[in-house]
């Protein structure tokens, strides 16, 4: 099984998509506590380290957009539910 | 490499050098304890024995039947200690020849994994995309009791424990999916906070990414 990236996944959006997604990820990841850490890939980071990232729209910020974008599209397909 | 036979000889790798590898490392004991339990010839390279000479030693002698490797990783390599490269793409796979791995290391299905299977190993879990976890700060000196990690790195459990207990490489890749997925519904219900919405979205990522490579019917 190949997957696209993360990052490849949200390249083919509307720009204007691209910058709301963006926020709603934002609005998502400002609601994680101080107290607890995001691990991905060989970092681990804070919330406020990954709204950096989200903003400046680096590496690490776009694929993060990217998983949430994927996991949406994922949710709306039903794909959450579906059997093994 | 002969194979007609099952290996019971288990090689574990656990580098604990950042925070992130701790978690895999203190999270690997319950599998450690299992394997021991089970009569396996356990081989833990936990720590500084997880270098490259180590594993390349151990691997040449033993012929592990199931390598279970922990660590930061990429598409084309599984890292050690101190990120030191212990498996490399196009390098060593043939270390692991005959055997089943379950490698729990960022995108290294993606290449390595494939060719792990091409240079003779039997069959591969792994993970084509970031293997992701949440952790507590306040959980740091304490990794195992640490609730919000339990529910990322528990089930990925399921998949060595499945394995070491004789079942079928699908049959613990089918349980770690599974494991995730309830812990993913449960976030999902109403019990859940806002709060979840970000480990809700990693865990499916690891979800996801979770592949098997090979032959699926292998066992131990």
């Amino acid at each position: 099984m190949t997957n696209k990236s993360y990052q490849e996944n949200i390249k083919g959006l509307d720009l204007e998509v691209q910058e709301q997604l963006k926020q709603i990820v934002l609005a998502r990841v400002r609601t994680i506590p101080r107290d607890e850490r995001v691990s991905l890939g060989n970092d681990e980071y804070s919330s406020e380290e990954l709204i950096s990232h989200i903003e400046n729209g680096d590496e690490v910020g776009k694929e993060l957009v990217g998983m949430h974008w994927k996991y949406m599209q994922d949710i709306a397909k039903g794909a959450l539910y579906d059997n093994e | 490499m002969p194979f007609t036979t099952m290996n019971k000889a288990v090689l574990v790798t656990r580098p604990n050098h950042d925070e992130t590898t701790n978690y895999l490392d203190k999270w690997s004991e319950p599998i450690i304890k299992l394997a021991n339990q089970k009569h396996y010839k356990l081989i833990d390279l936990r720590g500084e024995k997880a270098t490259r000479s180590v594993f390349e030693g151990y691997a040449r002698k033993h012929h592990p039947g199931f390598f279970f490797l922990n660590g930061h990783g990429s598409e084309k390599i599984i890292a050690g200690q101190n990120n030191e490269y212990l498996l490399v793409y196009k390098e060593n796979e043939s270390l692991c020849a005959g055997a089943v791995l379950y490698v729990r290391s960022c995108n290294a299905a993606k290449l390595l994994g494939q060719s792990l299977v091409t240079s003779g190993a039997r069959a591969c879990i792994g993970y084509t995309s970031k293997f992701g976890f949440m952790r507590l700060l306040s959980s740091t000196t304490k990794p195992i009791l640490d609730p919000l990690a339990k529910l990322f790195i528990e089930p990925a459990n399921l998949v060595a424990t499945t394995l070491l207990k004789g079942h079928s490489v699908l049959e613990a890749h089918q349980r770690g999916i599974s494991g995730m997925k309830k812990n993913l519904k449960r976030m999902l219900s109403s019990e859940s906070t806002q709060q979840n919405s970000n480990a809700v979205v990693l865990l499916w990522s690891n979800i996801r990414g979770q592949v098997v490579i090979g032959d699926s019917s292998a066992t131990i």
